[in-house]
């Protein structure tokens, strides 16, 4: 008999450790900040709790992570309505609008005022956060394509000026021939340092090749107003990717690895890195500052690049949405929280007021310009499909399974049912 | 119908007591899902746009047909199983026949080949993709400068022709123990008598092997070669770990692909319908399966 | 004499195949246990060094002191797998019972719709299971894994105990019937003891299914708090811990032990475990 009570008991003690998991007791104070895992180790978001805490006291901090792979899940239980934070930073501006589009984000209009006021944000980025004029998102990690050089390895090949900076390239021919000298090769034709690496992974993969029709053509929109899979100059951007991993000049390292690009350049194995700006700083801090230098995509001095930009958004059902504004604006835009991240890792914010103090670091004047002639890409509903459909065709190109005409075909065809209307 | 004896009353009563908790968390959470899932396969369903699921017939099975991608994931679900099953079965069976000879350190043998089975596949995924990088990883060192092959150097998961049989030696280092141990078990269940009357006709250990051994081990065949199948058709963990269906669509496979229109497009209908493909083709595959080996009893 | 030279000779070749073969199947995790052990600079030096140069607890460090969603990885697992037997074996142990031993009406439906269930992949149930949970708040919960896992590892259960239940002689249930116990008597205090290894049986596989369970933990579980190691780990990859294979080995390593050391110990009621557990249609 005892047994059996024993049993009984350790069921339900069991029972309940697993259902205090299940119920969160909302108290009225308490911000709840949703983020991607890395998020919480690369911003200081601690210590921002705690300098938002001297101001406003009583107010508690509630971090929940959600995996690195794994937002679109989180997306999907947040297009649910379920309350999953009072300041979500999961998100692209771009997947805002199906949130927008049912009522779930607040506007922050009503705080942009004063200091905060709409003029003194960087317009490219603030404009990617706005849907039919009104701000529903605060950019947080800015970043825009570019180029990063290693300067002594373009030093040994003979690309810089005379003060060991690197002269960019005017265009894709031009830029093909730098790789080729500073590709290094072996004895049995291995190639042992490429001239570039660039991130294709995913996400990354449409950052990359609309960065280059910007900088190429000035617009990464075809004349009926539709994303551009075919002008000449995109047949060009294909076929100059192809034909550089064809000869050994460009790493695919990011085929299969998200980090591989990075890694490449930490550890030498390329001397050119087309991603975004801010890893100059992370690899910088591996080989030494000194080596590195912000080089424009061929033409994007004059056309500009494309930018992107993690948000800030408070979902309509947040608990404590004023308070999550003011934390939005007070801490994670203050200029200790931007200068912490641009110097550990050349992440932007969106206040001007923010970069101004570092404007006289050549790095980031370069960036700043950049910026300030950078697109975003447009909102539109089957935005994950067109990633997923790109990704997966220009891959196949680059494993030389498809010419570059005929991986602009595809492309066509397989977004044609797809709606990819820009929603402004 | 109405059970008028007390008796029987009783014993209804009592027995469906027994199978009620079964019941129902099978229904809450088999039945009224599978339902559901029907019911989705044949709806327009985007689960961030749609109010609730729209009947739109069979266009989600006809759109999957004209889907390039579904094709191929299909096309790598064939190959992946092809390749895997005739390995995965070779290599079980001649290591269950290793184990199966008393031999010294048969015990320290048998953990460490059966190892795996404890070892999730993801976390296998994670391993692997270490041991498979291009410039760090163990196999292209080993195959540069210790074994001086360095003509055997691949890019494994970046390269189209590699990615996918990477992924199968995976799917083999994890599922081969399960194999081991249903050949074992078959292996054990021949009586040793026959073995006896073969010594005393001075029959070698070949003929040993291929005329009584392998014969009796039929019913194990059907067993291990179903669910070998099964695992096949359902590769998924290391997939998504390793290479999520790239580089290009090279490693796309049936589950990946359900996965992605459901949870990444939000195209829950579409993904359905390629959950009952799938399923379909894990069914059919193992009739004919059952069919081809027919296993006689004993 | 040539006949036992013959058979030593063999006996050596099976034992070298032997080990030749373990150590083929152990080396991706030897390898692993060793990068754990080796200092960052030296894991991303070509040419590579197979054994450390200097064997550092590094990596072990950051895991313990910078990484505190890997305890909570750990205790999830734990947690889900418990709770997922805890459903598991008494249902499967009533049911079976009661389907092995028992007539009555309904018996034949319940049968048939077990072995239809066995032949259906999981990736059907993916989909609305998230619907479900979505609408009655079980995502993120560990709840939201342990009743999926338990209805969908119900139906071997079941034939296993069914099975096992069957093979008593029904001399013990008569006589226990005579001595005047009830029915739930009879199945708890009679029957039961003597089906125990079936329930190890059915403990194995639940087990070694649940502990290991990718798809569904990936979909339900988005927070890290609720994540368990087959899901945490593969995420600890990407972005901020690019650069860190080392960390990723130590957490590798740690997480790998303790199964097998359990594996190691209770290795005969493993294999045992996953011989019925494999046994179906």
């Amino acid at each position: 008999m005892s047994r059996k009570i024993s049993v009984f008991l350790i069921i339900g003690l069991l029972l309940v450790m697993l259902g205090v998991n299940m119920t969160s007791f909302a108290k009225t104070e308490t911000l709840k900040v949703t983020a991607e895992a890395w998020y919480f180790n690369k911003y200081p978001m601690e210590e921002a709790a705690q300098r938002f805490q001297a101001d406003h006291p009583g107010v508690t901090f509630e971090w929940s992570k959600a995996g690195d792979f794994e937002v679109a899940p989180l997306m999907l239980a947040w297009s649910r309505n379920r309350y999953i934070a009072d300041v979500a930073i999961v998100a692209s501006p771009s997947e805002a609008v199906a949130f927008q589009a049912k009522g779930l984000l607040l506007s922050f209009d009503d705080v942009l005022v004063g200091k905060y006021a709409k003029d003194k944000w960087l317009q490219g980025f603030l404009d990617q956060c706005t849907i039919d004029g009104k701000v529903y998102a605060i950019p947080s990690d800015a970043e825009v394509m570019t180029l990063i050089g290693r300067k002594d390895f373009a030093k040994e090949a003979g690309l810089t000026d005379a003060n060991g900076n690197i002269i960019p390239a005017k265009d894709l021919n031009e830029l093909y021939s730098y790789l080729q000298k500073l590709t290094v090769k072996d004895s049995t034709g291995k190639t042992t340092r490429y001239g570039l690496t660039v991130n294709w992974c995913s996400e990354y993969m449409v950052y990359a090749y609309f960065s280059g029709i910007q900088a190429l053509r000035g617009s990464i929109y075809d004349k009926n107003g539709n994303l551009d899979f075919s002008s000449k100059e995109a047949l060009a951007l294909l076929d100059f990717w192809q034909k550089g991993v064809k000869e050994g000049l460009i790493s695919t390292s990011s085929l299969v690895d998200h980090s591989g690009p990075r890694n490449d350049m930490k550890s030498g194995l390329a001397a050119i890195l087309w991603e975004d700006h801010a890893r100059v700083i992370e690899i910088g801090k591996v080989v030494g500052q000194d080596k590195m230098q912000i080089v424009p995509i061929p033409g994007a001095d004059t056309n500009g690049t494309v930018s992107y930009t993690m948000s800030l958004m408070i979902p309509k059902n947040a608990q404590n949405p004023q308070l999550a504004k003011q934390f939005v604006l007070e801490q994670m835009n203050a200029d200790w929280f931007a200068h912490d991240l641009m110097d550990k890792w050349g992440k932007l914010l969106g206040l001007k007021a923010n970069i101004e103090a570092r404007r006289d670091d050549p790095i980031w004047k370069t960036v700043y310009s950049l910026a300030d002639k950078s697109v975003g890409l447009p909102k539109t509903v089957d935005h994950a499909k067109m990633v997923d459909i790109m990704t997966a065709e220009i891959h196949n190109m680059l494993k030389m399974q498809q010419t570059p005409e005929k991986t602009l075909a595809n492309i066509q065809k397989q977004i044609k049912p797809l709606n990819l209307k820009p929603i402004k | 119908m109405v059970k008028r004896d007390p008796r029987k009353r009783n014993n209804f009563i009592v027995s469906w007591l027994f199978v009620l908790p079964a019941v129902l968390l099978m229904g809450a959470f088999l039945l009224y899902p599978l339902l559901s899932a029907l019911r989705i396969s044949f709806s327009e369903y985007n689960f961030v746009y749609s109010e609730k699921p729209v009947f739109n017939g069979l266009t989600n099975y006809i759109k999957l047909f004209q889907d390039p991608h579904f094709l191929v994931a299909f096309k790598n679900t064939i190959y992946y199983t092809l390749v895997f099953f005739p390995l995965f079965m070779l290599i079980a069976l001649c290591l269950a026949l290793l184990l199966n000879s008393k031999v010294k350190g048969n015990g320290i043998f048998q953990t460490a080949i059966l190892l795996p089975i404890v070892v999730p596949l993801s976390l296998a995924g994670i391993m692997f993709t270490w041991i498979f990088s291009q410039d760090f990883g163990i196999l292209n060192h080993l195959l540069a400068n210790v074994l001086h092959l360095p003509n055997l150097q691949r890019f494994w998961l970046g390269d189209t022709q590699t990615a996918m049989n990477s992924l199968i030696a995976v799917g083999l280092w994890k599922y081969t123990g399960f194999g081991i141990i249903l050949f074992l078990s078959g292996l054990k269940a021949i009586s040793s008598d026959i073995y006896e009357v073969a010594k005393v006709d001075g029959v070698n250990s070949w003929q040993n092997l291929f005329y009584i051994t392998l014969p009796n081990l039929k019913g194990s065949f059907s067993l291990v070669g179903i669910w070998g199948i099964i695992q096949a058709i359902k590769v998924y963990d290391q997939v998504v770990v390793m290479t999520n269906g790239g580089p290009g669509t090279s490693t796309l496979v049936l589950y990946l692909y359900a996965w992605k229109n459901a949870f990444s497009f939000f195209n829950m209908g579409i993904g359905e319908a390629i959950a009952f493909f799938t399923a379909a083709l894990a069914i059919i595959i193992s009739v004919v399966f059952k069919f081809v080996l027919k296993p006689e009893k004993g | 004499m040539l006949r036992k030279e013959k058979n030593k000779s063999y006996r050596i070749l099976v034992f070298v195949i032997g080990v030749i073969a373990s150590v083929t199947v152990l080396s991706p995790i030897i390898w692993i246990i060793l990068t754990s052990f080796k200092d960052v600079k030296e894991i991303y030096t070509v040419p590579l060094t197979i054994w450390p140069r200097k064997f550092v607890w590094t990596n072990y460090l950051t895991v313990v002191e910078g990484l505190p969603e890997f305890p909570t990885y750990f205790f999830n697992s734990i947690k889900v797998t418990i709770g997922t037997l805890l459903l598991v074996l008494p249902a499967s142990a009533a049911a079976g019972y009661a389907l092995g031993r028992r007539e009555f009406p309904g018996k034949a439906i319940i049968n048939l719709f077990i072995i239809a269930i066995l032949a259906i992949p999981f990736l059907v149930f993916l989909i609305p299971l998230y619907i479900i949970e979505d609408i009655l708040n079980m995502l993120d919960t560990n709840i939201g894994l342990i009743l999926p896992y338990a209805a969908l590892n119900l139906p071997l259960g079941i034939l296993v105990m069914q099975a096992s239940y069957r093979e008593i002689p029904s001399e013990l249930e008569d006589s226990a019937r005579i001595d005047g116990a009830n029915a739930f008597q009879t199945w708890f205090q009679i029957m039961t003891p003597l089906v125990i290894t079936g329930l190890a049986a059915v403990t194995i596989f639940t087990f070694v299914a649940v502990w290991e369970e990718y798809m569904f933990a990936r979909t339900f579980m988005v927070n890290t708090s609720a994540q368990t190691l087959a899901v945490g780990l593969p995420s600890l990859r990407v972005e901020s811990k690019s650069w860190a294979y080392g960390t990723l080995s130590a957490a590798l390593t740690l997480s790998l032990l303790p199964i097998s050391v359990v594996f190691i110990v209770l290795r005969k009621y493993f294999v045992e475990g996953v011989l019925r557990g494999s046994v179906k249609g």
